[in-house]
């Protein structure tokens, strides 16, 4: 019996000697400091129509955490900034998560349009194809709003620097660069080479409509949206060289040289990120940007010296290029063509807004383009101002 | 009497009752894993129903295959093998089948709550404030009966299962009060920290710990072999007892917890492979020279087969509790992996075994088929296998996919086949406890099965 009894005492020793150790020293060492970058859920515009405090509950019920996660990592790139021990003070019960069959969602807030996130919360394979995400659309009217407002809430008060890094190599990339990735002059010049090997698939303008898209099933990425604002250099450039694995996105960096990918750097930097808007009656229509391309130059570039713009040995490229004010009118002449149709027209109606806006658009500021460009071009590079030209009137790669 | 047929002190009775319900849990619980995992492959399988969408059916799954099969299920075991090892009838049937119903209760309770949206949102804690303080209940009349038992027990020296059972049935019902945190609502993180302390405590502190003491049992018993060595078997309880408790915090090893929490985790969840080889040492050793066994004696088999399957979690739990594993792993499919392995793959075997051998010696009815039986193991087996499988390569393309930065809606694509051999597997795994079910029902309610025992019953009079 002696022996037993010892055993117990044993037993019953270790198990609170763990228990104070590891749960409640915790609770007395461990009280991190609200960080201010928690979720408030007051500062979001939707919080005026719905409550997201609400929405946190439903957020709950509907058990979410199990897919998605609230907890991002170093090696995460994509998902924003990292978290804190400070911003979860307030999370109780923690929504950290258990597995990620949905994306990570600490900073969701504002990445989408309210409108979007109902629409993808009614009808998940309606915005996103191949979506695994169940329909919510059990949910009362009352109860989604709330649960978008919470959502449009998550890691607002988080400043927000990158949400994507290239690998750490990159940086090797970044400092070996010899073009000027600001400049149109590089910009131009990767116009060319985006219209010859992407155009097809990411469409000419980037919104990732090309004639291939439509036969893949990974589509291609759209560059207007706003997300690309915070893509650095590397970035882009890591996209462009090593292709996206698992899509038909291919490895760059086997055909086109160092050089040629950082002026496509230097376009894609140029491409809007804000043309994305959400269109509900055909007033607004007339407020989406129209597709700006890079301002036309007349500078030289060399290939040599990386179309420094505005170079010592090309002064004559300065002389020849307009002033910024008189740049314009390209763009106010396609505007003027772009608000005619969708003004005198009502038949716009018919095939949608969105859609009749942005094939007015690509028409005419092509269009125009290629006016100008023909025009008062003394460019060097007549390749890529080739690619431009056939690309914008004809379609890719048909010269 | 109505009292005396809904709690009857008939011995054997609260065993009898534990296991079926374990059974009839099972299938509920698996069922709506089974839905949960279509639903992957066919997100619109089932519309419009709240109660049916994926994370509604993953609580019932969950509670159901957790505390409705192998809690009950384990508990059922006990009182059998409880009373067989101490040569003692069980302290109260009455309290026992009043647990059994009580219990019953709360599933019933987590069946009708859970999908309507009453959860707490903890994981493995969602049930609400009343069926936590039911189970609580439960849990302690468990405990009482079965200390009680042993304290009446008519062999002197306690065998190393005993001290598993009693071990587990002293931490559980703390762990659990820790765990629900229902009434106390603690800031994010230190929510999560005991969340887990709990997460890990409920499989560490109860699943393990009365799994192995039915392994301790059976493998001797089946074999007629002599345990290899109980100096050995002493060593792996109290490296248990040691290292399971802190390892909590491996599941948050990368959120913003305190470092020197987390290298408690890690060094405690490494050492966990002392016990755990020690446990299988001796397993393994005890089966010398009866290996053949396994064609013949299908409980043995599964006795095996589980066993196996422990090897295999617990080399792949310290692996993956270590930093630069878990930084490549955590968040992905590999867990759920993990998770199956142990619990279906590890503790699922060893019930189902424990049940195979003691439901016979129970309620003296021979198993209606042996063919069913073998079914279900190759069902299990196989079906296990596959899931298993497509788990663990879904889990390393998932996370090959966020290391490389590759667009979620991209990779996510990528899993489809996955998640349709999981769904196979699940039909495979559900097929095979449903005949399980149906052996056991023949067996038991069956009229043959009444005439075979009866005149099983009377050739021993004749005889004696
Ligand atoms: C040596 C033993 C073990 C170690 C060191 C270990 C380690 C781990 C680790 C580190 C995780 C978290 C992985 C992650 O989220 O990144 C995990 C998850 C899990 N383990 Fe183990 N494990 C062991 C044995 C077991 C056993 C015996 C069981 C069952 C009784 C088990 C059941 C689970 C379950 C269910 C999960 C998933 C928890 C969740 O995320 O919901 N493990 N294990
Ligand atoms: C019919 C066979 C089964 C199927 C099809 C199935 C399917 C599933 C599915 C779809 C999930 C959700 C995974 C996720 O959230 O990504 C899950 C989770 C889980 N299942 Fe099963 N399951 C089955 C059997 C079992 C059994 C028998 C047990 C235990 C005895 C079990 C224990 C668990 C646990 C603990 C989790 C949570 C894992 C985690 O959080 O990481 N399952 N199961």
């Amino acid at each position: 019996m002696k022996g037993y009894r010892l055993g117990a005492t044993g037993i019953i020793v270790t198990f609170f000697t763990i228990i104070t150790a590891t749960v409640l020293l915790p609770m007395v060492l461990f009280n991190p400091k609200p960080s201010n970058h928690g979720n408030t859920y007051k500062d979001t515009p939707e919080a005026a129509v719905a409550d997201p405090e609400r929405g946190r509950r439903i957020y709950v019920r509907e058990g979410c955490f199990y897919c998605h996660t609230q907890f991002t990592r170093k090696q995460d790139r994509g998902y924003g900034p990292l978290v804190k021990a400070g911003d979860y003070v307030y999370e109780t019960p923690h929504q950290l998560g258990t597995a990620r069959t949905g994306p990570d969602l600490t900073n969701e807030g504002g990445k989408f349009p309210s409108e979007w996130q109902k629409a993808h919360l009614v009808e998940p394979r309606a915005v996103k194809p191949g979506s695994i995400m169940p329909s919510f659309s059990f949910l009362n009217d009352t109860d989604m709003n709330d649960l978008v407002a919470y959502i449009q809430s998550l890691g607002n008060n988080r400043p927000v620097k990158h949400y994507v890094e290239a690998p750490e190599e990159y940086q090797e990339f970044l400092a070996k660069k010899k073009v000027d990735t600001e400049s149109d002059a590089a910009a131009n010049a990767g116009r060319g080479i985006y219209t010859q090997n992407c155009a097809a698939c990411h469409g000419l303008d980037g919104r990732g409509n090309g004639p291939n898209s439509i036969s893949l099933e990974k589509k291609p990425a759209n560059f207007t949206r706003a997300f690309f604002k915070q893509y650095p250099d590397d970035m882009w450039f890591y996209r462009v060289r090593e292709g996206v694995p698992g899509t038909r996105m291919p490895r760059f960096g086997m055909t086109l040289s160092e050089e040629q990918m950082w002026y496509l750097v230097a376009y894609l930097k140029t491409l809007p990120k804000d043309t994305e808007l959400v269109v509900n009656s055909i007033d607004q229509v007339n407020k989406i940007q129209p597709t700006r391309l890079p301002r036309l130059s007349n500078q030289l570039y060399e290939p040599a010296t990386g179309g420094h713009e505005g170079g010592p040995e090309h002064p004559a490229g300065e002389h020849h290029s307009p002033p910024p004010e008189e740049q314009p009118p390209a763009i106010d002449s396609q505007n003027s063509v772009f608000k005619a149709p969708a003004k005198t027209a009502p038949s716009s109606e018919t095939h949608g807004t969105t859609g009749g806006a942005t094939g007015t658009t690509t028409g005419t500021t092509t269009g125009a383009e290629t006016g100008t460009t023909t025009g008062t071009s003394t460019s060097t590079t007549t390749g890529a101002e080739h690619g431009t030209s056939t690309g914008t009137t004809t379609g890719a790669g048909s010269h | 009497m109505l009292v005396d047929r809904l709690i009857s002190d008939r011995e054997g009775s609260a065993s009898r009752n534990f296991i079926m319900s374990a059974l009839f849990w099972s299938l509920i619980g698996m069922g709506a894993g089974l839905l949960a995992a279509m639903e992957f492959s066919f997100p619109d399988l089932v519309h419009n129903v709240p109660q049916l969408s994926m994370p509604h059916l993953r609580m019932i799954h969950v509670n159901g295959v957790a505390l409705g099969w192998l809690s009950m299920g384990y508990v059922g075991v006990m009182f059998y093998m409880i009373p067989s090892l101490t040569k003692t009838k069980l302290w109260s049937e009455r309290l026992g089948n009043f647990t059994c119903w009580a219990w019953n209760a709360v599933m019933v309770g987590a069946l009708c709550t859970l999908p309507n949206g009453f959860t707490e949102g903890r994981e493995y804690a969602e049930l609400g404030a009343v069926l936590d303080t039911i189970v609580t209940v439960g849990l302690i009349s468990v405990a009482m009966n079965a200390y009680m038992t042993v304290v009446n027990r008519k062999v002197k020296k306690l065998y190393v299962s005993l001290w598993y059972f009693l071990g587990a049935l002293f931490w559980f019902p703390l762990v659990w009060i820790i765990g629900q945190r229902t009434f106390v609502a603690l800031p994010g993180l230190n929510d999560a920290i005991v969340g887990w302390f709990y997460g890990h405590n409920i499989l560490g502190m109860w699943f393990t710990t009365v799994g192995v003491g039915m392994m301790y049992y059976l493998m001797p018993r089946l074999t007629n072999n002599p345990l290899y060595s109980h100096g050995l078997s002493m060593l792996g309880f109290w490296g248990i007892a040691l290292f399971y408790a802190p390892t909590g915090t491996h599941h948050i090893l990368q959120s913003p917890v305190p470092e020197w929490l987390k290298a408690i985790a890690v060094i405690s969840s490494i050492f966990l492979l002392v016990p755990v080889m020690t446990v299988l040492t001796n397993f393994f050793m005890t089966m010398k020279g009866k290996w053949q066994m396994m064609v013949t004696d299908l409980p043995l088999r599964f006795t095996i087969t589980s066993s196996l399957f422990y090897l295999i979690t617990c080399t792949q739990g310290p692996f993956q509790a270590t930093r630069w594993v878990n930084w490549y792993l955590h968040f992905t499919q590999w867990v759920v992996g993990h998770a199956h392995l142990a619990l279906l793959g590890t503790f699922s075997f060893i019930t189902t075994a424990a049940i195979y051998y003691g439901l016979p010696k129970l309620t003296g009815r021979e198993f209606y088929s042996q063919g069913l039986i073998r079914a279900h193991y190759w069902l299990k087996t196989l079906g296990f296998g596959l899931m298993m499988t497509s788990l663990t390569i879904a889990g390393l393309v998932q996370s090959a996919g966020w290391h490389h930065a590759i667009p979620f809606d991209i990779w996510s694509i990528e899993l489809a086949p996955y998640w349709i051999l999981r769904s196979i597997s699940g039909i495979m795994i559900f097929l095979g406890q449903c005949l399980f079910m149906y052996n056991v029902c023949k067996s038991l309610y069956s009229k043959e099965a009444k005439l075979k025992a009866a005149a099983k019953l009377q050739a021993a009079e004749v005889k004696g």
